[in-house]
């Protein structure tokens, strides 16, 4: 289970345009493309009535544009939910939580990891090479076999005279090879482009190094002999590596790895989380690092609002307390639930909500919602809500509550800020043939095949629901007005967007 | 760890290894040379340059996996998977939750063994590529945000399989266009990456990747042809599930009735598909061979029907027999030891104890086909791997043939099971070694051959016996024999200026190895897109994020109409090169197109 039941998720509206909205540019190209993602998501539907199809928690897209509404911000500029998707996150400075300085991400690029060892009594020579480092500490001073290997490895490097048998001995680490073949392909193109930048190599066109500089004086000069001497002498082709030096390896026998295995348990073989954990070691690093004595930054904050403050937050919970576990709802039996929901603005809004009648999903259940429309006050000074009269206010006793039945049209409860209705729901039945009492051994051979096989989350009930809200604001101040009138301008914004209250998990009916 | 590989990327060390290749091969005047890394300007005069700015991103997108990194990198920053687990809604904490394990196969549900753990697969009618678009969104966010540690724009370096389809490449671009600022994006095909990452100019890139097993012939750096074959990671842990379902059933009672008819469908609701891919890694080794023939001469011994996987399975199943019978430990053999190791995902969790050697026959049967005849017409997309990387050395043109052939190299995720590199390149050899490269075979052929080597030793005696003759009487006084024996076949004389001279370039020119089967290894298409990068070196493809954004896909050009000539040669020196919008009126997506 993801979260505690009930929950809600709200539904970024930036997942539908950001990655349809080029198909659908090219409609005549892609047509094949529209197609072929269409097909699995319904059968044979318009590409209109694709343009309004309900939300379906269920479809595997719908886990990359849910989220919680804590994880959500606002944009103010183009009055827009924005979802981690639809935002780039700059990190400006990071924070070590062992020395608890902040350190700006420049600094984290470049300097890496200075990670304090002599907090466990290790003092390092130099910030590089600590394996070596670290055996010669465990062999009490002295340079152990890896470092006489590594010495060994220097000299095949450098191109020193080893006896052959020895050269293939000891291996390059990829690492090593890697700069073998950079360099070696550095000095093909140096050679094997002339200076007038055949390849179209680099950058620079060569102005800073005088063989380029005798080229145009020879080219100003008159004098040919500059070009031609040049051209002879560089009509080498780029060859392949062919030795060692140059970062070329030939394929060697494995037989000893197998070997090694045979002798090997299970515990001593690398499992993939250990592999993961290996090859990318700043994984983790990367993120606690840092250098005690860079100053504080002086952080810029980019306009990152969050949603919390614009969006109002939705509440479920039950009228009636008849469910003891969320986990376990009894399914063909009407539950009512109250949806609250909270406005965070300085102005009240209306708000329409929407729902299909059947959750999508393979068992479907039936949901009502008795008051679609409704308004919620504004979030103004909590004094006002003691000082004024309660004409707008709508509450309920405990005792109202507990017996008091949902009128349809209205709303349950109303408060200062918050606005309460009532949300019908009938679970269905996680039963596919209800309504046939089969008879046992039916049941036992239908459970083996594909279609009464619960699958994950199946039993999860989740209603997809559309809100829009319409507030009247003040216009954005920004500046152009000179003086600000006695009266300023309203505007009228809308908010319509998908999101998804999961409800529990309909009980097994053998249960 | 991190300081080492940022020394590497030091641009200050890259100069210097710069000019020491100046220094070495002296050239005829003396210039500093170009510095190809990080340059800001075209104008400024060499200074330390701000390491990281112009380096490039290099991602490659894979079936299984996604690597990001930085070009003039040794390693990708970053490898990570599509699996289930990381695609999950926002605030999903399940998998921490107590007994989540044991829920494997709900979550599977009526899906395809593998399906939820990869990214897209190259048959497109059941894929939904609005989902694909989102994985890929996710799993590069994650790596910006994690690894990468960079929001600023920069150029992209894609690499890719050779033939991609083309909605998958609409879709691949479409979101890393859209989803993140990329001002540029140069396609690479991993072929070629790979080849370079060798060190090479021409190849046989044999890449046993996830979906299917690519083999491309590359010659001075362009794809010369592609083959294709089903025989590959995905059903080699698809074969060592089935391996694993059918040991736990054994030693399940109530499995025993009906462990013969367990059908796919069972097999694969028995062990899950993360402990498959954990023994693949950890486990699965592939016979050399040298150990196959051996294997076969036996099998042949003792039974001439029986193929080879029965009668490995023969010689396999005494240890398991007895480990089977009673709980006391097999007789310890050393060359094929049991081993044992935990099963977490059956019901009830199990420890399995098998000989070393069961653990090669999914490469056997998958890869190799070892269960099959030896001459068998398979399907096209059914070629075991050694075969299809003959058959493509036979459809190269004859000189790219004899190149290639000695630079075999043999990459992809599966090539790292210990054993199976060799076991391609020694299977290609005894295919070679058997048919020559002879298109034609047969009994026909045979039969020809046969009676052209007749002919072939009734002529040579008389010849030999000639050359004798001229041999015997090597003055003038005899008569002079019929047949002298032709310039061409005497030993040329020695010119001991030439010989000086060759032995003066021995170590600029260096005779170039062909016409024997040969491997290389490479360090990867990503070394070689992080090198490619790291030069500086300009691609064919490349798309830039307005045009992408405005055009799509459709808005490229074919290649062929776009002038490559005039662009790489008719800019003077002075005219700053770079992203500038001007600088190409089209574009094109090259060999992808």
């Amino acid at each position: 289970m993801s979260r505690p039941f009930p929950y809600t998720y709200i539904s970024c509206p930036c997942t539908d345009t950001s990655t349809p909205v080029c198909l659908s540019k090219r409609r005549g190209v892609d047509e094949v493309t529209r197609n072929l993602a269409k097909t699995p998501l319904g059968a044979g539907d318009d590409a209109e009535e694709e343009e309004e199809r309900t939300f379906d928690p269920r479809s595997p897209r719908s886990n990359y544009s849910l989220y919680p509404l804590e994880h959500l911000l606002y944009c103010e500029d183009c009055h827009q939910i924005r979802c981690p998707r639809c935002v780039l996150d700059e990190i400006v400075c990071w924070f070590c939580p062992n020395c608890l300085f902040e350190v700006s991400s420049t600094m984290v690029k470049m300097e890496g990891n200075s990670w304090n060892t002599s907090d466990i009594g290790i003092l390092f020579d130099r910030p590089s090479n600590i394996t070596h480092q670290l055996e010669r500490v465990a062999n009490g001073g002295v340079p152990g076999f890896a470092e006489e290997r590594a010495q060994a490895r220097k000299k095949v490097i450098a191109g020193e005279d080893i006896p052959e048998g020895f050269a293939w001995d000891v291996d390059l680490t990829p690492d090593e090879r890697f700069g073998k073949l950079k360099h070696f392909y550095l000095t093909q193109l140096v050679n094997s482009s002339s200076s007038s930048n055949s390849l179209d190599l680099s950058n620079s066109y060569g102005y800073g190094s005088p063989g380029a500089l005798s080229r145009i004086m020879g080219l100003y000069s008159g004098i040919t002999g500059y070009g031609n001497k040049k051209s002879k002498a560089r009509s080498m082709p780029m060859r392949e590596a062919s030795t060692v030096a140059d970062g070329l390896k030939l394929l060697e026998r494995d037989e000893s790895v197998i070997e090694k295995m045979k002798q090997a348990k299970w515990d001593d073989t690398t499992s993939l989380s250990q592999r993961a954990e290996q090859r990318y070691p700043h994984r983790f690093l990367s993120h606690i690092l840092v250098k005690p004595e860079s100053k504080v930054q002086t952080t810029r904050f980019r306009i990152r609002l969050v949603a919390l403050n614009y969006i109002p937050t939705m509440n479920l919970r039950q009228l009636q307390p008849i469910l003891k576990d969320y986990n376990a709802l009894p399914p063909l039996k009407p539950i009512q639930f109250l949806l609250t929901l909270h406005n965070p603005l300085f102005d009240p809004i209306r708000i329409t909500l929407a729902t299909p009648s059947h959750t999508p999903g393979r068992f479907a259940s039936k949901v009502t919602i008795l008051c679609p429309e409704f308004e919620i006050g504004a979030n103004t000074d909590v004094w006002d809500e003691a000082l004024s009269t309660g004409s707008k206010e709508k509450r309920r006793t405990k005792a109202e509550s507990s017996e008091g039945q949902a009128e349809a049209g209205k709303i349950w409860e109303k408060g200062r800020n918050w606005t309460t209705v009532v949300l019908e729901v009938v679970p269905a039945s996680l039963d596919p043939t209800p309504k046939l009492p089969s008879l046992p051994e039916e049941t036992e051979q239908e459970s083996t095949t594909e279609d009464t096989v619960l699958e994950e989350d199946d039993d999860v009930l989740e209603i997809p629901l559309f809100v829009h809200a319409e507030y009247e604001t003040e216009a954005a101040a920004d500046g152009s007005g000179g003086v600000a009138g006695a009266e300023k301008e309203k505007e009228k914004r809308e908010l319509a967007y998908w999101c998804v209250l999961g409800v529990g998990r309909i009980a097994h009916s053998a249960s | 760890m991190a300081a080492s590989t940022q020394s590497h990327r030091n641009a200050s060390s890259l100069r210097t290894a710069s000019l020491q290749a100046h220094a070495s091969t002296a050239p005829d005047s003396p210039h500093t040379p170009k510095r190809a890394v990080s340059t800001t300007s075209a104008f400024s005069s060499p200074a330390p340059g701000t390491r990281d700015i112009d380096e490039s991103m290099v991602f490659e997108f894979g079936s299984r996996r996604f690597r990001a990194g930085f070009s003039n990198e040794s390693a990708p920053r970053c490898s990570s998977g599509y699996g289930p687990e990381e695609q999950r809604r926002a605030g999903d904490y399940r998998r921490w939750v107590d007994g989540y394990e044991n829920s494997w196969r709900k979550r599977k549900g009526g899906k395809d063994w593998s399906e939820a753990y990869e990214l897209w697969r190259m048959d497109l009618r059941g894929v939904d590529l609005g989902l694909v678009g989102d994985k890929i969104e996710r799993v590069v966010r994650d790596a910006y945000q994690k690894y990468l540690l960079h929001a600023m724009p920069r150029k992209l370096i894609l690499i890719l399989p050779p033939a991609f389809p083309r909605p998958l490449l609409s879709t691949l671009l479409t979101s890393l266009f859209a989803n993140f600022q990329l001002p540029l994006i140069t396609l690479l095909s991993s072929p070629v990456l790979s080849t370079i990452a060798a060190g090479l100019r021409s190849a046989l890139v044999v890449d046993i990747g996830w979906h299917e097993t690519i083999i491309t012939g590359i010659f001075e750096l362009r794809e010369l042809l592609h083959c294709r074959t089903d025989r590959a990671g995905r059903m080699l842990s698809r074969e060592m599930g089935k391996l694993l379902a059918r040991e736990s059933m054994k030693s399940q009672e109530w499995h025993e009735a009906k462990d013969t008819i367990a059908d796919d469908d069972e097999l694969s609701d028995e062990v899950s598909f993360e402990e498959t891919e954990e023994v693949l890694a950890r486990l699965a080794w592939c016979r050399s061979y040298s150990q196959v023939l051996r294997l076969r001469s036996i099998s042949r011994q003792e039974s001439p029907e029986e193929t080879f996987a029965d009668a490995s399975e023969q010689l396999e199943t005494p240890s398991v027999a007895e480990g089977d019978s009673e709980g006391a430990p097999p007789t310890p053999d050393p060359n094929d030891p049991a081993i044992i190791f935990p099963l977490q995902s059956t019901t009830p969790p199990m420890t399995v104890r098998l000989p070393m050697s069961r653990f090669a026959e999914p490469c056997e049967t998958v890869l190799f086909a070892a269960d099959a005849a030896a001459d068998e017409n398979w399907d096209d997309n059914e070629v075991p791997v050694h075969h299809l990387a003959y058959d493509a050395l036979l459809s190269l043109p004859r000189d790219a043939r004899g190149i290639c052939m000695s630079r075999i190299i043999i990459t992809g995720g599966a090539s790292n099971i210990p054993g199976v590199k060799n076991r391609v390149i020694d299977e290609v050899a005894a295919l070679f070694a058997e048919r020559g490269w002879e298109k034609v075979r047969g009994k026909a052929v045979e039969r020809r051959r046969t009676k052209l080597e007749e002919i072939n030793r009734n002529l040579k005696p008389s010849r030999r016996v000639e050359i004798q003759k001229t041999s015997e009487y090597p003055h003038g006084d005899t008569p002079f024999p019929l047949h002298t024996p032709s310039p061409g076949l005497e030993d040329p004389e020695l010119d001991p200026i030439d010989e000086k001279l060759r032995l003066e370039n021995a170590h600029a020119v260096r005779p170039i190895v062909h016409g024997i089967v040969r491997g290389v290894e490479t360090l990867g298409p990503w070394a070689g897109g992080a090198l490619i990068g790291g030069l500086k070196i300009k691609g064919i493809a490349q798309i830039e994020q307005d045009k992408f954004l405005q055009q799509g896909l459709a808005g490229a050009s074919k290649e062929g109409e776009i002038n490559v000539a005039t662009q790489r040669f008719s800019m003077g020196p002075g005219v700053p090169r770079g992203v500038s919008a001007g600088e190409r009126s089209s574009w094109t997506l090259g060999v992808f197109g």
